[in-house]
């Protein structure tokens, strides 16, 4: 199991997980994230640092110094491994600011001090109770990465041999706790592995053991049918399927990176959110199955932005697509929706307001003369029906359709890739929670399903 | 292609033997032409940038059981040789360790740290991490040969890679092991377990300690190594249920029914395992003496069987050889090497 940061936050946060850890007999790896917070602290400390401003940078390492500390303190257990860590990071700090520059894997370094230290508090407090408890980072437990480093991607099968050697056995009469989002290299040089790295080590750790489930604590109640501020009869989904999952993870409230999902799919490993603040609910259930309905869930992006090229010239002409998207990728543009009509005149593209802004002057800059108009709509709202349901159904995309249809709302563009695991369109900005809502009655969505 | 060469054992010299003798046939065949820049069995170690002689290191160590008084003898070993070496190629030839993969397993890593490829007859790293090791080489554009490590003396590695390719195998079971082969072929004659074994010493298949061959360790790894390679499994040692033959008895009456014991190895969806079973005497895997036997079940082509000596140094010698010259066509892209 796995519990999040955003569960983290005072001593009475570590005495209620170790409450909850104490209480199950089954055996256990425990993944923990860092104190909320602190991760950006750690980041912004290291480009204090990198920049050569000691006064902030010495602030902020005092204000993480004391956070920990002081949950230490009001937990009344033995910090020496804490603070060793904290002088530790001190010094790099030192270091830093004495040479005024970074790498990537300084940075990455780190980055991964948070996780390291809260997992001391928890297994510290663990063994201060009585249980046999030991703290791992996720090097020492056996996540193996490439040298990606800032957003490394674990060698899969290093990975699995190396956790199951060096868990398998602790578990006999430990309870191990493993530091989520960090990795080592084949080299030793830790790694961490991006956004929703922690949700990431749960689950490699969980498929490698066949785990019986994988249990992401956090601090909402599941996956939902469409954001509650916008549907106010919006409720959890018990069970979804690994892709839908994926199509979901992109919206909510918490929203995921769907990577974590990858490794628990051969292995079949079920995965579980589940809310720490309201343990009286379920969660979500990720699996292989999925219930019957067509459509699962709402989502909905705000902020949004569609860039259209236009013009005769690109018709019938090989490679205007790649030289559209080469242009976008080396300025790291990520795309969302791409659609293109068969006459070939027209490209458009669904961005973030702000990287639309960019990538319109680009590519007029660049690629101008290939072009005969390039257009930006602002302020859109893109809206997706997700459901693996409604693969080979037909009819679907009439009742999404006729249902924004009845509210008056126009659709300015639409994509819905082969799998047919979701239905994206794009409306007008003001017009993007009624279309969540027409969608959400039109499927029933609010009505218990199972 | 300068080439670092751990452990001077049995298999290591007869290394060095064939080394010498094909030295001719390597260059104008494949255009081979490797040299030895470090050498260290278990207490010593030389090295030489330029090149070292091989017939000097194989009298020496045939003469005086190590390399101490060497010329160009020096003080690091191990790991730190390894790493301080340049060179494309490390050749591993330590004993096998089931239970750490040492020292192989450091050895392999350092290499795979410092950029150089590696060849190995060492079946303990591969039992203990064998998916691990290979992706880890595949990330650091390495190579990692290992048709030494197990049927030197038939080419079982290459027989998956080359001749089954493109089908897809749904079980894997063979005996693996030629001491425990031979010590149930001798049963067979009424000696008792603990008289064969004392034989299978002193004939030099079994060594002084015959844990790892009669308690199944020897032929668990093998396994290992052939169900991962020819049925994509992602098996450890850890994975695989072990019985040995350890004071086993054998029934007079299985022998009068035409059936017989053997130690087979077996891989297929439900699992691995080695155990003493009994088989029919006409199975093709009902082998005598210190042969090996193992059959592959194809989805397509059914059975195939195939028998041949266990490997004794020179076969596993000859198996370090061809991995050599295969590396240096995968190297060259020379041939269409899997």
């Amino acid at each position: 199991m796995k519990f999040g940061g955003s569960i983290l936050e005072g001593s009475r946060d570590f005495i209620e997980i170790s409450d909850y850890i104490m209480e199950q007999n089954e055996r256990k790896v425990i993944v923990i994230s860092a104190i909320k917070g602190v991760t950006d602290s750690l980041l912004k400390l290291h480009n204090l640092a990198a920049s050569g401003d000691e006064v902030n940078a010495s602030r902020v390492l005092s204000d993480l110094e004391e956070v920990h500390l002081r949950i230490c303190e009001e937990l009344g257990i033995r910090c020496e491994d804490v603070r060793k860590d904290l002088n530790k990071l001190e010094r790099i700090v030192r270091g830093m600011l004495y040479l005024g520059e970074s790498t990537p894997r300084i940075r990455d370094l780190i980055a991964s001090f948070g996780e390291n230290l809260s997992g001391k508090i928890l297994a510290g407090l663990l063994r201060e109770r009585g249980v046999n408890s030991r703290f791992l980072t996720g090097g020492e437990a056996g996540i193996v990465t490439d040298e990606c480093y800032g957003n490394a991607n674990p060698l899969i099968k290093a990975t699995r041999v190396y956790l199951r050697t060096r868990l398998l056995p602790l578990l006999e009469d430990t309870v191990p706790v493993v530091a989520g989002f960090s990795g080592v290299t084949m080299l030793g040089k830790i790694t961490t592995l991006g956004r929703g790295g922690s949700d990431l080590t749960a689950v490699l750790i969980g498929s490698s053991l066949s785990a019986r489930e994988v249990c992401l604590w956090t601090d909402v109640d599941g996956l939902m049918t469409a954001d509650p501020k916008v549907v106010r009869d919006a409720r959890v989904l018990k069970n979804v399927s690994y892709s839908e999952a994926i199509e979901m993870a992109h919206f909510g409230a918490k929203r995921m990176n769907p990577r974590f999902l990858e490794p628990a799919i051969p292995t079949k490993t079920p995965i579980r959110i589940r809310n720490f603040r309201n343990r009286g609910c379920e969660g979500t259930l990720i699996s292989e199955s999925s219930s019957g309905s067509v459509v699962r869930a709402i989502g909905m992006k705000k902020g949004v932005s569609i860039l259209t090229v236009r013009g005769a010239r690109m018709v019938g002409r090989p490679g205007i697509a790649h030289m559209f998207f080469k242009v976008l990728g080396e300025s790291h543009i990520n795309v969302g929706m791409i659609s293109q009509s068969i006459s070939e005149s027209d490209i458009s593209v669904l961005l973030d307001s702000k990287a639309a802004e960019r990538a319109r002057g680009l590519v007029e800059a660049r690629l101008g003369t290939l072009f005969r108009e390039v257009l930006i709509e602002r302020d859109c709202a893109a809206v997706a029906a997700i459901g693996s349901g409604m693969r080979g159904t037909p009819g679907v995309a009439a009742r999404v359709f006729r249902a924004v249809a009845e509210r008056g709302i126009n659709v300015k563009m639409i994509a819905q890739g082969s799998s047919e695991l979701s239905i994206s369109f794009v409306v007008n900005g003001s017009d993007g929670e009624e279309a969540v809502r027409a969608l959400h009655e039109e499927f029933e969505l609010s009505k218990i399903e199972d | 292609m300068r080439v670092v060469l751990m452990g001077l054992g049995v298999v290591g010299r007869s290394f060095l033997r064939l080394f010498i003798e094909k030295a001719p046939e390597l260059r104008s065949k494949y255009g081979l032409n490797p040299t030895l820049v470090a050498v260290a069995d278990s207490s010593s170690a030389v090295q030489d940038e330029r090149g070292l002689d091989p017939r000097e290191i194989l009298e020496l160590k045939v003469r005086e059981g190590s390399l101490s008084g060497h010329s160009r003898e020096v003080g690091i070993r191990g790991v730190e040789l390894i790493r301080s070496v340049d060179a494309e190629v490390l050749i591993d030839v330590t004993p096998s360790d089931f239970k750490t993969g040492e020292p192989s397993l450091s050895y392999i890593k350092a290499a795979l740290n410092t950029g150089k490829h590696v060849i190995t007859a060492n079946k303990g790293p591969f039992a203990l991490e064998m998916p691990a090791l290979i992706e880890m080489f595949q990330e650091s554009g390495l190579h990692l040969l290992f048709s030494a490590t197990v049927g030197g003396g038939v080419p079982f590695v290459r027989f998956i890679r080359k001749c089954l390719i493109g089908e897809r195998v749904l079980a894997i079971k063979g005996v693996l092991n030629g001491t425990t082969n031979y010590i149930l072929t001798r049963m067979e004659s009424g000696l008792p377990f603990e008289s064969a074994l004392r034989e299978a010493q002193e004939l030099g298949y079994a060594e002084a300690d015959p844990s790892n061959d009669i308690d199944g360790l020897d032929s668990a790894a093998k396994l290992v190594i052939l169900s991962n390679l020819a049925m994509e499994t992602d098996l450890t040692i850890r994975d695989v249920e072990i019985t040995g033959i350890r004071g086993i008895e054998l029934d007079e009456r299985i022998l009068e029914e035409g059936r017989t014991l053997r130690l087979i190895a077996s891989s297929d969806e439900s699992g691995a395992r080695v155990r003493p079973e009994i088989i029919e005497r006409t199975d093709p895997l009902a082998v005598s003496g210190a042969l090996n036997a193992v059959s592959f079940f194809a989805e397509s082509s059914g059975r195939h069987t195939l028998i041949g000596k266990g490997a004794g140094g020179d076969e596993t010698a000859m198996a370090l050889i061809r991995d050599l010259v295969e590396l240096r066509m995968r190297l060259s892209e020379v041939g269409a090497c899997l």
